[in-house]
């Protein structure tokens, strides 16, 4: 029995590192490897939450260290099938990914975009729209330039200027920061009432800043990728 | 009569395990053969996607005054033979992989020659015949996948039983030959 479970421990041990290569996401925009500033990251967030809102696409930019021992291609479309941006049924996701030491990058294009945004023309925005700006050090206007022109891709009628400001979400937040209190209030109840040897500030205060900071972040409108198909569309390049 | 309704009884709960192992098994074998069906015409759509691609490739190719004869020859046989074998079976699998040898060495040639890989044209075939290729890959890899469920079903114990007796056979993977297909393209900087 006891080899049994140190056998299944080991096993586990050997599988998490086969997990731990394709990391999970938490929102649109995941900055692994750390170049982008929070704001910028802030606001690429609100630009792809209101272009889901309003198309149902969802647009995931991810930057890494390196995707080996993979290719770029092996990699994204392993991390597309694990994190599946996009609706059932419509495919409509796409992921941008920056693999910033191998300086190497790819846009993979979900079964339902492709006809949208064919190989040709990722390959074009990749090249000519987001190579200069990288070439030159400035990755967050490379990006930011790279949505915006796979975003008009796909929708027309959506541009830049429109995007940058975050109506929607506020209106959201509203409602989120609504709903936050009430069940704050009646968590702060709870404690007032049931425990008569908490010290009531300390727990309450500290309580605050951490539920504040995930309830505005549902509100966004992200909740999480909705199982969309990739078959491998898109286009790779490098800079 | 009590003993002989127990008996009866016995039997029936025995049989009726025999018949939903039998139908379940055979059931899951059938899905599973069907995901590889449905997989492989994944890829063959893919490869079809090259191929319609080729022939332009080609006119590039032949337009820009090159005489590669021996090439564009092994290309239209490569086709011809493709669409010749039936699908689903290790003859099919070969007749890609030659074809992609042969196509292999056009690209070898547009690569050697500057002018032609200038162009726009070639450019944006060079591009589609990327994605072609990448779709290929992908399509391949879920085919495996796919075979490697159903094989492993069909060898093993005691499902094995049902597969020989219902003529369930082993299905080939799509493995490529060309060693170079196994080596990720080297990046050269231009000079």
């Amino acid at each position: 029995m006891r080899r049994l479970l140190i056998g299944i421990l080991f096993f586990l041990l050997l599988a998490f590192p086969a997990f731990a290569a394709y990391p999970g996401y938490s929102g649109y925009v995941n900055d692994f490897a750390h170049v982008l500033s929070d704001q910028f990251v802030q606001q690429l967030e609100n630009k792809l939450a209101a272009f889901d809102k309003k198309t149902t696409d969802q647009i995931a930019v991810v930057t890494v260290d390196t995707v080996q021992p993979e290719t770029i291609e092996e990699y994204t479309i392993h991390l597309a099938d694990k994190w599946k941006p996009g609706q059932k049924g419509k495919d409509n996701g796409i992921i941008m990914l920056f693999a910033m030491q191998d300086r190497q990058m790819r846009i993979e294009v979900g079964r339902g975009l492709e006809g949208d945004l064919t190989d040709l023309q990722s390959k074009h925005i990749l090249d000519t729209v987001i190579r200069p700006e990288f070439r030159a050090g400035n990755y967050e206007r490379g990006i930011d330039k790279g949505v915006n022109a796979v975003l008009t891709a796909i929708d027309p009628s959506f541009t830049a200027t429109a995007s940058a400001s975050s109506i929607a979400p506020t209106q959201d937040n509203a409602i989120g920061d609504i709903i936050f209190f009430i069940i704050f209030f009646i968590i702060v109840f709870f404690f007032i009432a049931f425990s008569p040897f908490t010290p009531l500030g300390g727990y309450g205060v500290w309580g605050i800043p951490t539920v504040w900071g995930s309830g505005k972040n549902s509100s966004d409108g992200f909740g999480g990728f909705g199982g969309g198909g990739f078959s491998g569309g898109g286009g790779s390049s490098k800079w | 009569m009590k003993n002989i309704l127990i008996v009866l009884g016995v039997i029936f709960f025995i049989g009726f395990l025999i018949f939903s192992f039998f139908g379940g098994t055979y059931n899951s074998l059938v899905a599973e053969k069907v995901a590889v069906q449905t997989q492989q015409a994944q890829v063959e759509t893919q490869l079809q996607r090259r191929f319609d691609l080729v022939p332009n490739l080609v006119a590039s190719v032949k337009g820009a005054q090159i005489q590669e004869q021996k090439v564009f020859e092994d290309i239209a046989n490569a086709r011809t033979h493709y669409a010749g074998v039936a699908s689903g079976t290790p003859e099919k699998i070969q007749a890609a992989n030659q074809f992609e040898s042969a196509l292999g060495r056009l690209l070898v040639i547009v690569e050697n020659y500057p002018q032609l890989q200038s162009t726009q044209t070639v450019q944006d075939l060079m591009t589609q015949l990327e994605g072609a290729e990448n779709r290929i890959s992908v399509a391949r890899q879920r085919y495996n996948e796919s075979v490697q469920i159903y094989n492993q079903h069909v060898q093993t114990f005691p499902t094995n039983f049902i597969a020989g007796m219902f003529g369930f056979q082993p299905l080939p993977l799509f493995t490529t030959t060309t060693p170079e297909a196994k080596n990720a393209p080297k990046v050269e900087f231009e000079k």
